[in-house]
């Protein structure tokens, strides 16, 4: 019970951290919904052999990216409504406007980056040390330098022609 | 460098606005739903075949108890055999399947190594044993089915085969079989591509991704 009530408070805490990930690997309201089931899942199944030799949030990433990976998942319909796009939303100031825009188009620009791509800039900008995205991709810091020089200019050129 | 930093600040508030609690009630209800990874559905493929030939297997043999003719008697036995032999394929590989995910997995390369091979491994499987078990369980089915009565004796009419010479039956025998290979090969091919090959070249693409910086340094 003590173990149940841990899991359910560590992904409380952490929970950000799966939102992110099946936003950036699910184009459609119901496949983010489905992918952060089987996140849950796969945590809950791996919670009880997880022995805090690897930071809880190493943990939860390097599970939840590899249920968003590996996964057998058909895509769905209902592609993730586009705040840009959409007329209905009503936002109380401009500043959080503003934030949302930036937002919808971080992802949009994400979401043209590979699924390898989209875990290691997951990591990056969570301020994730070279080192443990090496831990957790199970690649050198070397190829994690030379990738991520990569995805930045990439993700750079994308924001730019936005 | 600045352009990084601002998109490290979007990505930090990014989430803010799609919080919601998670609680004992959230995590039941995901846990009741059971969604399944890639290897748990591979192993309930594999655990439906396997209780299919458990279930089958003791049918067939109170049918072969009940029959009065040894053709018949020969053609049951031959299908139970099948199905036995089938049984301890599946039941072998889905040994070999739970010994493979138990390798180590600490990170998403290893992970995705595993169930690549894992995934190859079941269709393997899979398409060399229905493809050996489905003309011969239509052999035997058609022999069993239309030449055997309730009453377990032979049924006139139906079976062409004890009317030629033996080495005439072996032949026909062998081109049905034949035959149905040839047409099971391709249905076989066609059904496999389609349910795994997809997320096959899917697994490939992400590890030669991983691999392809460090096989040119």
């Amino acid at each position: 019970m003590k173990k149940d009530f841990d899991f359910v408070e560590t992904i409380e805490q952490h929970r950000g951290i799966i939102f992110k990930v099946c936003k950036m690997y699910c184009p459609s309201e119901e496949d983010c919904n489905d992918l952060y089931q089987d996140i849950v899942t796969q945590l809950w199944k791996a919670w009880h052999g997880f022995r805090g030799e690897a930071k809880i949030s190493t943990w939860i990433y390097r599970i939840a990216l590899n249920t968003a990976i590996s996964g057998f998942r058909k895509q769905k319909r209902n592609p993730l409504k586009n705040s840009l796009q959409d007329d209905n939303i009503h936002l109380t100031t401009d500043d959080k406007r503003k934030k949302q825009e930036d937002t919808e188009m971080l992802y949009m620009a994400i979401n043209r980056l590979s699924k390898v791509e989209k875990a290691m800039v997951a990591l990056y900008l969570d301020e994730v040390s070279y080192e443990e995205i090496s831990d957790i991709m199970g690649i050198t810091q070397n190829n994690v330098r030379v990738k991520m020089l990569r995805i930045r200019e990439k993700l750079k050129k994308i924001m730019d022609t936005y | 460098m600045d352009s990084i930093n601002k998109f490290k600040k979007i990505w930090e508030q990014s989430v803010s606005e799609h919080e919601k609690p998670f609680d004992q009630k959230e995590l039941e209800i995901i846990l009741r739903k059971q969604s399944a990874g890639p290897v748990e559905k591979l192993k309930r493929s594999l655990i439906i075949e396997i209780v299919s030939l458990v279930l089958a297997i003791p049918v067939l043999v109170f049918i072969m108890i009940q029959t009065k003719e040894i053709y018949f008697m020969l053609n049951t036995g031959g299908l139970i055999l099948l199905f036995f032999l089938s049984l301890i394929y599946y039941y072998i590989n889905y040994r070999r399947i739970v010994r493979i995910w138990r390798t180590k997995q600490d990170n998403i390369l290893n992970s995705i190594q595993s169930t690549l091979q894992l995934v190859k491994f079941f269709r393997r499987t899979y398409f060399r044993l229905n493809l050996v078990l489905f003309p011969f369980a239509i052999y035997f089915g058609y022999v069993m089915g239309f030449g055997l009565g309730s009453g377990g004796e032979k049924m006139n009419g139906y079976i062409i085969f004890e009317q030629f010479s033996p080495i005439f039956n072996i032949l026909i025998i062998v081109l049905v079989l034949g035959i149905m290979f040839f047409l099971f090969y391709f249905f076989l091919r066609w059904y496999m591509k389609k349910l795994y090959d997809v997320h096959i070249e899917n697994l490939e693409h992400v590890l030669y991704e991983l691999k392809e910086e460090e096989q040119e340094m």
